[in-house]
């Protein structure tokens, strides 16, 4: 089977605007939560957010672009180009389609649809940008890379709440899988707008807390709820004979993934598919749960589900047996964001032989049977990393990533 | 009331998508296509929406897709400014 490489990254994160300031700043611990700016959020029962501050998309993408697009959608713009630069590809120097854009979305163009109705309401609909009829859209992103890098190849979006960053990207690989040489995939969200912050609050999964270092406590007995964040993170997939043809450099495989969906609450005695999505995303990769060297857990925050994956990990690898962290502790979740900004931390983990911390979660249940890296970097020789993420409605996804030899 | 400008047309196709910016304002300008000059049909039905609002001049959809340059949009607006 084709294998399938990762030869850019382009990330951007509350905690870093670009893929070395995210990996230093996870690194070392620095968070990008702190009080929600976009709006006054006072009276709202929800006051912290991993917002990106300092982004001037004047900066970073084309003047035609502003009226046109949602801050999510530049965003995903500047990580697309950064991890095509980083990549070094140029899409020209490949077939008419031999390139293509998969990307996730979960809250589309919230801020920007938030203005327009706001017109809509006290102008009438005259005063409605006719790029709304397309800058809400989910799919928005993929276009937008698309048109902007003439990637003209297989072309879609995924959504699923958080595990849709790594269906996007397991999709991807099928593309490449089926011939398209050189894939950019990946997720961007981005919804701190008063209307999107309310949609946020009613999912119910909120954190309270105003103390940006106990809000969102992963795994923690004190576990009382998340942290949303914006961003997320555009990786460059390519066909690995063809990457090392050119000399690209490999930051590793992406060498399994499998989605599954939890039962209808309440309708079935079998468990949540976040288990099975694991087991086969290790299966799909040729490797067995031994092989695993460390585990990016999807990390809910909310304490019973953080009770499921802790079970399904114990299950699935035995008590303590691999490494877990959720480094996304510094950033919040970041819905379609959250699971390639993952994938890009496995990668980076693999390379410099080191395991971000949890930050801020202390105090792990014993029950939990977990190993979770706490307070410190955790140096390990890696070779193989599994990354979860689940979505709200019943979403579960895993990918593995592998290193690549030489 | 004011006529509409080619400066002016260019400051409103900027604002609404049209990717103009750097383009000097020289009287070929006026005729070359939409197309050549970076606006597509949605930025143009961005900027009749922006005319409609700022100087009360109603381009219909279907009339404003089918000018094809500069001169044709600006003789329009200010042929509907005189009546």
């Amino acid at each position: 089977m084709t294998a399938v490489v990762v030869t850019g990254i382009g990330v951007i994160a509350p905690n870093g605007r670009n893929a070395s300031e995210f990996w230093s700043a996870t690194l070392s611990g620095r968070t990008g939560i702190g009080p929600l700016t976009r709006f006054d959020a006072t009276s709202h029962p929800a006051v912290l957010a991993g917002q990106i501050d300092g982004f001037d998309p004047v900066e970073q993408i084309p003047r035609k672009l502003l009226p046109q697009t949602d801050v999510s959608t530049q965003f995903a713009l500047a990580a697309a180009a950064e991890a095509l630069a980083d990549a070094n590809v140029d899409p020209a120097r490949f077939s008419r389609y031999g390139t293509g854009v998969v990307t996730s979305n979960a809250t589309g163009g919230f801020a920007f649809t938030h203005r327009e109705f706001q017109k809509l309401w006290t102008q009438g609909p005259g005063a409605v940008s006719v790029y709304e009829s397309f800058a809400w859209f989910y799919a928005v992103n993929t276009g937008q890379i698309s048109i902007r890098h003439g990637l003209r190849g297989p072309g879609c979006v995924l959504v699923s709440e958080q595990a849709g960053g790594l269906d996007a990207i397991g999709n991807a690989r099928r593309a490449i899988r089926l011939g398209t040489p050189v894939m950019v995939t990946g997720g961007v969200d981005s919804s701190f707008d008063p209307w999107g912050w309310a949609s946020h609050v009613s999912s119910g999964r909120l954190s309270r807390g105003r103390d940006p270092e106990r809000a969102y406590l992963p795994f923690d007995v004190d576990a009382n709820g998340y942290v949303p964040g914006e961003g997320g993170a555009l990786l460059v997939l390519e066909e690995a004979s063809s990457a090392r043809a050119r000399s690209a450099r490999l930051y590793g495989e992406i060498a399994g993934y499998a989605a599954t969906f939890d039962p209808r609450p309440g309708s079935s005695e079998r468990p949540p598919g976040l288990r099975r999505a694991a087991e086969l995303a290790v299966a799909d990769a040729g490797l067995r749960p031994t092989d695993i060297d460390v585990v990016f857990a999807d990390g809910s925050g909310v304490r019973n589900l953080d009770a499921v994956e802790a079970a399904a990990l114990a299950d699935l690898f035995g008590p303590g047996r691999v490494p877990v962290s959720a480094p996304k502790a510094l950033t919040g979740r970041l819905y379609a964001g959250g699971g390639p900004l993952d994938v890009t931390t496995a990668l980076l983990a693999i390379r410099d032989g080191v395991i971000p911390a949890t930050a801020h979660t202390s105090a792990v249940p014993a029950s939990y049977g977990l190993d979770l890296v706490l307070r410190e970097p955790r140096r390990a020789e890696l070779r193989s990393a599994l990354v979860l993420a689940r979505g709200k409605g019943g979403f579960n996804s895993a990918v593995v990533v592998r290193c690549t030899d030489g | 009331m004011q006529k509409l400008s080619l400066d002016d047309l260019f400051d409103m196709l900027k604002s609404c998508g049209g990717d103009v910016a750097g383009l000097a304002t020289t009287p070929e300008v006026m005729e070359m296509p939409f197309d050549a000059l970076g606006c597509d049909s949605l930025a143009l039905l961005e900027t009749a929406a922006l005319i409609r609002r700022e100087l009360g001049v109603v381009i219909p959809d279907d009339q404003v897709v089918e000018m094809s340059t500069p001169r044709a949009l600006i003789d329009f607006v200010n042929g509907s400014l005189v009546d």
